[in-house]
């Protein structure tokens, strides 16, 4: 036995070696395919292990539990729009003191997903009330500077509704509006305003500032959670700017990434796109459609930087923009100028830009200590309206660049409950009592929702005129709704824990545990029939946390059509080789080879060229794996740093990896040898008395 | 049947060709007896490989008995068939059949190494004495195709021999040599014999190879038309020798 094993290894080398190209190929393709599956195999579980990381030290944590009773699956990052149903944990309290029970589980933390709507400014609103201020103060220079404020927007405004006179059906509307208009823009008005500023102030509130635009209607979205806990338990989540909420108190918390993509001044976010491009991508303006429209649309969007600014700003920054670009003019055509940027004079112009324009401006809509309102449609179809403080901004550690890791704001949990107006049996009958006397009409959700946050933009309405729809969204006078003013309150842990919360994400000491810990916690919430499921963070992210098993799918498929034609092509110079063999075959059949000695010389032969490539293909890709593993992937995407857990993935392989990859090979080879042996096994012993060499 | 090794009982074989039969062997009874050297001549086409692959166990006979070494092919499965070609028989290819990836000590030794059982000292031993008895020791580490014909015959002579095989089959074992090598072949085969009393059968169509056995079964047409045994002269030549060579037959 021993002795033939001898022969048989004997055999295989000297046959390997004498039939070079059939083993070259064969032996290519085994080390090709060892190499990719070792690299892709790798790639996909370090993507798959930062991407984990990025979900789930920023919102996530390894599992999460929802009501057993949702219709709808819990999908975080995407696929979740609003109205899904995803049931509700009536008493978190229970559920954190059985799951926190279970071994391994390190603190279970509520959470829920409330989208709502908030007002940004009006630029006349607020020059109104710096008036008021002034004239309260008897700031006369103040004074002065919010009247020239106030009649540049009197005029913007005019000139607005002449565009609207011109296109309208019915002008009378605009007819009116402009005749009120003109009566401000009229130095006997001012004159007069000096006089009794008093009356003046009447007219401008009740008659001016209802024509202007509502301001833009702004969309949130926001992650009720336990702040204290989600700060302690996710270590990616850090402030910026600002402080975190304090314990105890109400407050909201701003994702710096979804604050820079939707809530910062237009002119600011064109010339942070244009950076990202031109910088950090370095493309080039000129001939690039893209971007010479989107300094064509800042150039567009010159007054709103014009508007927002105090005319002593205005003429501050005028002196300046003459000495940057060394002409005279009027401050708006230079600011036109100014913005219209090219590839020269780009860094220049985005440096003088946050320098000196930003600061003369509301860069972000929503500053750090604002109070805002904020308005949503509850559970229960009504409309709610509190007003909360917004104490800081936040980012994702690593994470900055990424879009995925803005997606959520933070709130406290209280005021989470409130904007999802859970209501006890008791309460909906009391609504309903008070609904039949008003002759209020349940509305519907789903009506409610499109009443309330319109089509599919997101955000920005920036110099959309006031329309009718508009004007239809003054929903606090329009519906009643009375807005609450939750800021000062304050709650206990207490509060926090011993109430509704919509899903909870559950954070393990050791992750690597995680299906374990999965049973061991279903089978905790089975025994106190808690009437939960458990998903992990894979499942819950939605699509993004599957695109991994899709990337996997897709590899795979890759992986099967490649093993498929080396299946092929092996197969074929193999029965090429049996064939050339037949003499040999019989020959040793004659002798008294048996079948079995046969077979195992053929798959041996495999087996060996196998082993052999197949090492020489792991060790290119272990080579590759840690050179790359060394400087790094870049990610070019956002998405990809959001994949990748950072700017660059540092790619690792595991053990794991490199056996899979051998073993898959080895078996592929010796797949694809089976039928070739299965040849040479009925070679007849007779075959040797036919050979001619 | 007793000390024959070698018995052929009225065997048939016929080969399907497409819609034919080709009856390459119509009736043949041969008796072997151990330690004989005999030659199994004819014109082309008249059987002789038939035979000796059905007494190498190569082939199984379409109808009769063939009987080698006390047991009935008939009877015996691939396997057992196997195991008789090892343990029972040596084969002499007239292609010489070597193992081209191994060496000559290698070719040799793979019989051995099939066969299992010795330790590698006594098969290097075995196989060196052998390869010294068809004098090739200076060529143990050859490879087959860094020798001439005839050498490679002597090592598939050393390969039949060296398992101590009961018989040993040689199917034209010069036709690829020329005619003074393929003399001193039939020599040391016929030495062998001598000293080893290994039964010695081969096929030939040579006349001059034939008269150096010491009994001639003459084929023809798949049947035995001369068989000096029978004919009770114990010497080559004589009316076996003088049928073939009324025949026009050319060496191809
Ligand atoms: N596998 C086969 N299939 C069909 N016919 C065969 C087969 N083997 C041999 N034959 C036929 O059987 C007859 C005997 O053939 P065999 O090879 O035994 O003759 P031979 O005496 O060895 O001839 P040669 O001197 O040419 O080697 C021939 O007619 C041959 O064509
Ligand atoms: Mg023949």
């Amino acid at each position: 036995m021993i002795s033939s094993l001898r022969v048989l290894l004997l055999l295989t080398f000297r046959s390997l070696f004498s039939h070079k190209a059939k083993s070259l190929i064969v032996g290519g393709i085994i080390a090709f395919g060892t190499f990719l599956l070792i690299v892709g195999t790798s790639l996909l579980d370090s993507v798959e292990a930062s991407m984990e990381e990025s979900i789930t030290e920023s919102v996530t944590g390894q599992l999460q539990v929802y009501s057993a009773d949702a219709r709808d699956a819990l999908s975080l990052f995407g696929g979740m729009a609003m109205g899904e149903d995803i049931g509700e944990i009536d008493d978190f309290a229970k559920v954190k003191e059985v799951l926190e029970a279970v071994p391994n589980v390190k603190s279970v933390v509520p959470m829920g997903i409330n989208n709502s709507t908030i007002m940004g400014g009006n630029d006349f609103d607020r020059v109104l009330g710096e008036l008021q201020v002034a004239v309260d103060t008897s700031d006369a220079a103040g004074v002065s500077d919010s009247i020239e404020q106030l009649r540049n927007l009197a005029a913007y405004m005019a000139s607005d509704y002449e565009n609207r006179l011109a296109i309208a059906a019915d002008p009378t509307e605009s007819q009116e509006a402009l005749d009120t208009l003109k009566t401000v823009q009229d130095d006997a008005f001012w004159t007069d305003f000096k006089l009794h500023p008093a009356k003046g102030m009447r007219t401008l509130e009740t008659k001016i500032a209802p024509l202007s635009d509502d301001g833009r209607l702004l969309f949130l979205r926001s992650l009720g959670t336990d702040l204290t806990a989600f700060a302690k338990n996710f270590d990616r989540f850090e402030i910026i700017e600002g402080e975190r909420v304090p314990e105890g108190k109400r407050g909201f918390l701003l994702n710096k990434r979804l604050d820079d993509r939707f809530m910062k001044n237009i002119v600011a976010r064109g010339f942070d796109s244009l950076h990202k491009s031109v910088v950090e991508d370095g493309d080039k303006i000129e001939g690039d459609a893209k971007l010479e429209a989107l300094v064509a649309q800042n150039v567009r969007q010159y007054q709103r930087i014009l508007f927002e600014m105090t005319p002593a700003d205005g003429r501050a920054l005028r002196t300046e923009l003459a000495r940057l670009l060394d002409e005279d003019g009027e401050l708006k055509e230079l600011l036109k100028t100014f913005l219209d940027v090219d590839d020269d004079n780009f860094l220049e112009r985005y440096t003088f830009f946050y320098d000196q324009i930003a600061p003369k401006i509301q860069l972000h809509e929503i500053n750090v200590g604002d109070t805002v309102t904020m308005r949503t449609i509850t559970s229960s179809g009504y409309f709610k309206a509190i007003n909360i403080k917004c104490y800081g901004r936040f980012q994702f550690k690593g994470l900055e660049k990424s879009d995925l890791s803005g997606m959520f704001n933070l709130i406290d949990m209280i005021s989470y409950r409130d904007l999802y107006g859970m209501m006890t049996d008791e309460q909906r009958a009391e609504l309903s009592q008070l609904k039949e006397d008003v002759g209020v009409k349940a509305v519907k959700r789903e009506d409610a929702e499109a009443a309330l946050f319109g089509g599919d933009g997101p955000v920005e309405s920036a110099s959309t005129p006031k329309d009718k729809s508009h004007r239809d969204f003054d929903l606090d006078s329009r519906l009643k709704v009375e807005v609450q003013d939750v800021s000062g309150d304050t709650f206990t842990q207490e509060e926090i824990d011993h109430g509704m919360a919509r899903h909870a994400a559950i954070l393990l000491e050791d992750p690597e545990r995680i299906d374990e810990t999965q049973v061991a916690l279903e089978a905790a919430i089975a025994k106190n029939d808690l009437n939960l499921k458990v998903v992990d963070w894979q499942e819950a992210s939605g699509i993004v946390g599957q695109f991994v098993i899709v990337f996997r799918v897709v590899l795979y498929i890759a992986i099967a059509i490649i093993f498929l034609v080396a299946l092929v092509i092996i197969n074929n110079s193999m029965v090429m080789a049996t064939v050339d063999r037949i003499g040999e075959i019989g020959t040793m059949r004659a002798i008294g080879a048996k079948r079995g000695f046969v077979l195992a010389m053929f798959l041996l032969e495999t087996f060996s060229l196998g082993m052999c490539t197949g090492t020489l293909g792991a060790g290119a890709a272990v080579g590759l794996m840690f050179w790359l593993g060394k400087v790094g992937i870049p990610a070019t995407t956002d998405v990809l740093v959001f994949f990748f857990g950072g700017p660059r993935l540092y790619p690792e392989v595991g053990m794991i990896n490199i056996l899979f990859g051998l073993v898959v090979i080895v078996l592929v080879s010796l797949i694809s040898t089976l039928f070739p042996a299965w040849i040479a096994t009925r070679v007849q012993p007779i075959e040797a008395m036919q050979r001619r060499d | 049947m007793s000390s024959a090794i070698v018995e052929l009982n009225d065997v048939i074989k016929d080969y399907p060709l497409g819609k034919l039969t080709v009856h390459a062997v119509r009736g043949v009874s041969i008796r072997i007896e151990k330690g004989e050297f005999t030659a199994i001549a004819g014109p082309s086409g008249s059987g002789k490989t038939t035979i000796l692959n059905l007494i190498g166990c190569v082939d199984v006979p379409t109808s009769g008995k063939v009987s080698v070494a006390g047991s009935l092919t008939n009877d015996l499965g691939d396997r057992a068939l196997t195991a008789l070609r090892l343990h029972k028989l040596g084969f002499i290819f007239q292609s010489f059949n070597l193992i081209g990836v191994l060496n000559v000590f290698q070719n040799v030794e793979f019989p051995l190494l099939l066969q299992g059982g010795m330790s590698k000292g006594e098969r290097a031993k075995r196989v060196d004495r052998i390869v010294e008895e068809v004098g090739l020791t200076a060529h143990v580490k050859h490879r087959p195709n860094e020798l001439s014909g005839g050498q490679r015959q002597r090592v598939a002579i050393a390969r039949a021999l060296v398992t101590n095989p009961a018989i040993i089959l040689a199917d034209e074992p010069t036709a690829n040599i020329d005619s003074a090598t393929g003399h001193s072949i039939i020599e040391l085969m016929k030495q062998i014999n001598d000293e080893q009393k290994t039964t010695f059968i081969f096929s030939t169509h040579d006349q001059k190879v034939m008269e150096q056995a010491r009994r001639i079964i003459l084929l023809k047409d798949g049947v035995v038309v001369d068989d000096n045994a029978q004919n009770g002269d114990g010497q080559a030549s004589g009316a076996a020798g003088e049928k073939l060579s009324g025949t026009d037959e050319v060496e191809e």
